[in-house]
């Protein structure tokens, strides 16, 4: 059965001109926003999302709705919406994809979003990277201020919101929720104890909803639409699309928009994608951007379903979702050296807040590196699964830094040695390595 | 060496610190570094002082803060930074190549400036383009799909 396409975010990805407002109301672009500031309360778009169980697609799936129902309903200063456009996990290319080609969609649900979490105001963060897509985003916004759609009084509803973009500067851990906060409040972005949470304290210490561009993007649809339209597409508890994003060894490498559950790994590599290059044989696949564990050859026909998978579900497939990003890798890759490649990406990203981080994954990545360099030892895998562990053991809540990056660095290790075991004891035997990265 | 600003930029750095809250002027310490950055090609210590005094922020803070970011320079590079994205996905399709390509017409070693002061090559990590791999950056613009052959092509656009 041919995989089915799903395209709601992505429906109006080959328009040109969408960063025309004049285009993009041409199809039917700001008609949500109409609807919900004339025809509906606040609390009745929370109510809607909150029906569409729309959850986060950053990689934590909670229900967007009951995140914007803990901010105050009578505040009592400014409430803040943050939206996390610094996309960097390594293999995702969809938010880029959607801020270059359909960026009012996304101005539409932060103005959405603001109205229904009473927020003054909401900043963009983009990362640095995408300088491009940062200044198309400030025309946008331009163009939406000029049309009444912002600032004060829109829409004549009285209510004043206002929308900014701010720019990252390469920092990965920004994408972290609370390291993007320190960051927008001009700090070093080491991320922050929770409690207190951002809807508690968030930017300038006031209530703040964090949300990241894909579920963002939603938010017109559905208001749109309605929450049953949204419900008859994707799985149960997980309704609507997701966007995956196909590279590495693959002969069509691209984004691909497809209802949650209802196909599998296999089909997204093999149909979508077009299958290996030069007709070779699959070899590894990460399967939601760098910091989920690698998946091997055999794990292939899982279901792309969150709910399966043991993160962030509670389901028996041993592997995590993340962020869609898909990462294929044929029979002529060697492992050690994509490990090696990833951990030093790791270790530059370390904000070094933590000792455990800190000095944990510069002395994984060395130990990887002469692994690779024909200099293994033999205690070496047992030393880089005893530092993992410390850090969080494969696939387990346990973990001794502040925010996710520790595991985002020990469950890939982890990943890499239970998966590929073999290739490294190999490496350290023979004491030839590949140097490449 | 700079140590003023245009008025033009000045303004913009006002527009800018005008987005956040009265009391919260650092938070614009990000884009107002960009700014400057843009202006002068890199940030040097009495151009920080400057940023610092205009976001009231002790200089200290301020150098803090920018250390902790890769994308701003203490020193000046060449007219161009070409920066090739060095994580996996571009390297499984020939990111290495293009590095090794730069090295030997640039005579540079990365992080190096040729001799002629254009060209500055950098790696840069996951820069979200992984369909185009291998990708890269040439001061903001992003570029996909590129070989050696195209690069070339590129560089003598640019030049």
């Amino acid at each position: 059965m041919p995989i089915k396409e799903c395209k709601i975010l992505t429906a109006l990805q080959d328009v040109d001109g969408l960063a025309d407002i004049q285009v993009y109301k041409q199809h039917g672009g700001y008609e949500a926003l109409e609807k919900a500031l004339k025809t509906m309360s606040p609390d009745d778009v929370i109510t809607e999302v909150q029906e569409s169980a729309l959850a986060g697609r950053g990689g934590a799936w909670f229900s967007t709705g009951m995140k914007w129902s803990f901010m105050p309903k009578e505040p009592d200063g400014p409430s803040y919406l943050c939206v996390n456009c610094d996309e960097s996990e390594p293999g995702t290319f969809k938010d880029r994809q959607l801020v270059n080609r359909n960026p009012h969609q996304l101005l539409e649900g932060v103005i959405i979003a603001c109205y229904a979490i009473r927020a003054r105001a909401a900043y963009i963060y983009i990362r640095g990277e995408m300088w491009e897509e940062l200044e198309q985003m400030e025309q946008v916004i331009g163009q939406a201020k000029e049309a009444g759609y912002l600032g004060q009084n829109v829409l004549g509803t009285g209510v004043d919101i206002d929308v900014f973009t701010h720019p990252g500067a390469g920092a990965y851990i920004c994408g972290e929720e609370t390291g993007l906060m320190q960051s927008l409040e001009g700090k070093r972005a080491e991320p922050r104890v929770k409690p207190p949470f951002p809807a508690q304290k968030g930017i300038f210490d006031r209530p703040t909803t964090i949300n990241n561009v894909q579920t963002i993007s939603y938010v017109p649809h559905i208001v749109k639409n309605g929450a049953s339209w949204f419900k008859e597409m994707g799985s149960e508890r997980y309704p609507g699309s997701f966007i995956y994003c196909v590279s590495g060894h693959v002969k069509n490498p691209g984004i691909f928009e497809l209802e949650i559950g209802g196909c599998t790994l296999r089909e997204i590599i093999y149909e979508c994608a077009g299958g290996i290059r030069d007709d070779n044989e699959l070899k590894a696949v990460i399967p939601g951007g760098s910091s989920t564990p690698v998946l091997t050859a055999d794990q292939l026909d899982i279901e792309m379903n969150p709910e399966l998978w043991a993160i962030p579900g509670r389901g028996e497939f041993q592997g995590m979702f993340g962020t869609g990003g898909i990462i294929v890798m044929d029979d002529t890759t060697d492992m050690v050296d994509a490990c090696l490649n990833l951990m030093n990406f790791y270790a530059h990203e370390s904000c070094g807040q933590c000792t455990p981080c800190r000095e944990g994954i510069p002395w994984v990545r060395d130990i990887v590196w002469r692994i690779a360099h024909g200099q293994g030892r033999p205690d070496d895998l047992d030393t880089l699964e005893s530092v993992c562990n410390n850090v969080s053991p494969l696939l387990t809540p346990a973990m001794s830094t502040i925010c996710l990056f520790g595991p985002s660095w020990s469950w890939p290790m982890l990943g890499f040695i239970k998966a590929f075991r073999s290739e490294f004891e190999a490496h350290i035997q023979k004491g030839a390595g590949v140097t490449t990265a | 060496m700079p140590v003023e600003l245009t008025p033009e930029t000045r303004a913009q750095c006002e527009a800018i610190i005008s987005r956040y809250p009265d009391d919260w002027k650092e938070a614009a310490i990000l884009p107002v570094l960009h700014a400057v950055q843009k202006e002068w090609g890199y940030v040097p210590m009495d151009g920080l002082k400057l940023v610092a005094e205009m976001l009231e922020m002790p200089p200290a803070r301020a150098a803090g803060v920018m250390s902790f970011y890769p994308m701003f320079f203490k020193a000046p590079l060449g007219q161009h930074v070409i920066q090739v994205c060095s994580t996996l996905s571009c390297v499984l399709c020939g990111a290495k190549d293009l590095v090794e390509h730069l090295k030997e017409k640039l005579q540079v070693d990365v992080e190096g400036t040729s001799a002629d002061g254009k060209w500055t090559l950098a790696k840069a990590e996951c820069i979200a383009a992984c369909e185009g791999a291998p990708a890269i950056r040439i001061d903001d613009k992003l570029y996909r799909d590129l070989s050696p052959d195209r690069l070339d092509e590129l560089m003598a656009e640019l030049d």
